[in-house]
């Protein structure tokens, strides 16, 4: 194997899960290449840090705080069992009252239920991104159909009033480097998920979204 | 083998009689889960948030969703993983509102306590202590998706199917995961000063 093992390669070994010519193939490269050897050994170092730290204790008073909030909470039976003393004891006209009522309620109830959703996807999914090195030099970049330009350290959208503008940390264009700065973008575009960042509105107005496609892997 | 899987098909069986009785209002029922899950579910709370404080209040409302709807599990998985779920759901929504904030600057919080073990010398718990420091304050640098795998697999134990069925993903996007967050904590560590080889006491 002329190039280097792959980070899962060396996980995988480092966990023994690596047999047959998989195992060879790494064996073989780990003893003609010394950078490989290098990053095993640290890795090894990781993961033997990692299995040394001890559980961590949660504080004695939580088990104490949550019996007593469970306590506040409805009986898990209390409704089911109120619900069925509520149909016995009822005539059949006002059972047919009830379902109607109830039937209503559930409609309201999931009506504004999915208007709160589309609002929770929009408050979930956004993430800031950090101001990175920009300034020197730099040009206008182009984030898919977008254009930024630098400005006073901020990548400021082209012919967007810079008060509700995105900082959006951008190097030659290529989304891939937002990662550096903005970790838990990485896993998303590396799964080819596209991911949407939330441009923050410092009027507090309702801010602005910018979607970010996964770069195309290298053929 | 036959009992492994009579072991495992026991462990459901009382996973659903807890339940059961949960959903018939025994209160000791819910007080046995606390007890299984608890230290677990804040050791995964305060390794995925970095902050004891956030932890406890993380574990606390976890375990509220616990009580409200345990009532539902069905014993389609292992109440353990379903446990696990619920918890990271919750992390994650929760600290994605908190992700909102700027933070590049911010220093991860200090660990808070860990279990004490009476067979190791001072020294050895103070090494062990500042090891853990570092790979902690590491650990909060990795991408959520990353840190989450390693905390589940190299941190709390779980095998590569669990961690798949808990994140509802393929095992082979599990092995992915690990592998680029173990592989950040290499790198950072390496900026700084290395760790301990592997063959220490
Ligand atoms: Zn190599």
């Amino acid at each position: 194997m002329s190039r280097h093992a792959t980070a899962e390669q060396l996980s995988s070994y480092v966990d023994g899960e690596l047999v047959g010519p998989r195992l060879r193939l790494v064996e073989t490269h780990l003893v003609e290449c010394q950078d490989c050897r290098r990053r095993l050994d640290g890795l090894q170092r990781v993961v033997a840090g990692l299995h040394r730290l001890e559980p961590l204790a949660p504080p004695p008073v939580l088990g104490q705080d949550l019996a007593r909030r469970v306590r506040l909470e409805p009986k898990p039976r209390d409704l089911l069992e109120r619900l069925e003393e509520h149909l016995r004891s009822t005539p059949l006209q006002s059972t047919v009252g009830f379902t109607f009522a109830l039937v209503f309620a559930l409609a309201v109830i999931l009506y504004l239920f999915s208007g709160w959703v589309e609002r929770q996807v929009l408050l979930h999914q956004p993430v800031l991104v950090a101001p990175s090195e920009v300034g020197a030099g730099a040009a206008v970049r182009r984030v898919g159909p977008r254009s930024f330009h630098a400005e006073d350290g901020r990548w400021l959208e082209v012919g967007v009033d810079p008060r509700g503008a995105a900082v959006v940390a951008v190097d030659d264009g290529v989304v891939r480097q937002l990662l550096v700065f903005e970790p838990e973008l990485e896993p998303l575009l590396d799964e080819g998920v596209p991911v949407v960042l939330a441009m923050e509105d410092p009027a507090g107005g309702p801010g602005r979204v910018l979607e970010i496609l996964p770069t195309p892997p290298e053929p | 083998m036959e009992a492994a899987e009579s072991t495992a098909a026991a462990l459901a069986q009382s996973d659903l009689d807890l339940v059961e009785r949960h959903r018939y209002g025994d209160p000791a029922a819910f007080e046995e889960v606390y007890r299984r899950y608890g230290e677990m579910v804040y050791s995964l709370c305060h390794r995925l948030s970095g902050d004891p404080d956030l932890a406890a209040d993380l574990t606390q409302e976890a375990f509220l969703r616990i009580f409200r709807h345990v009532g539902k599990f069905r014993g389609g998985s292992s109440l353990k993983t379903w446990v696990y779920r619920v918890a990271l759901n919750h992390c994650r929504s929760r600290l994605a509102r908190r992700r909102l904030f700027w933070r590049s600057l911010a220093e991860p919080d200090e660990p808070g306590p860990e279990a004490v073990d009476p067979g190791r010398s001072p020294e050895d718990r103070a090494i062990a202590h500042d090891e853990g420091r570092r790979l902690t304050r590491a650990l909060a640098a990795v991408p959520v998706a990353y840190r989450e795998a390693v905390v589940l697999f190299d941190l709390q134990g779980l095998s590569y199917e669990e961690i798949a069925r808990v994140l509802g993903v393929r095992l082979g996007t599990v092995r992915s995961r690990l592998a680029r967050g173990r592989e950040r904590l290499r790198q950072i560590l390496e900026e700084g000063e290395p760790l301990a080889p592997e063959s220490s006491p």
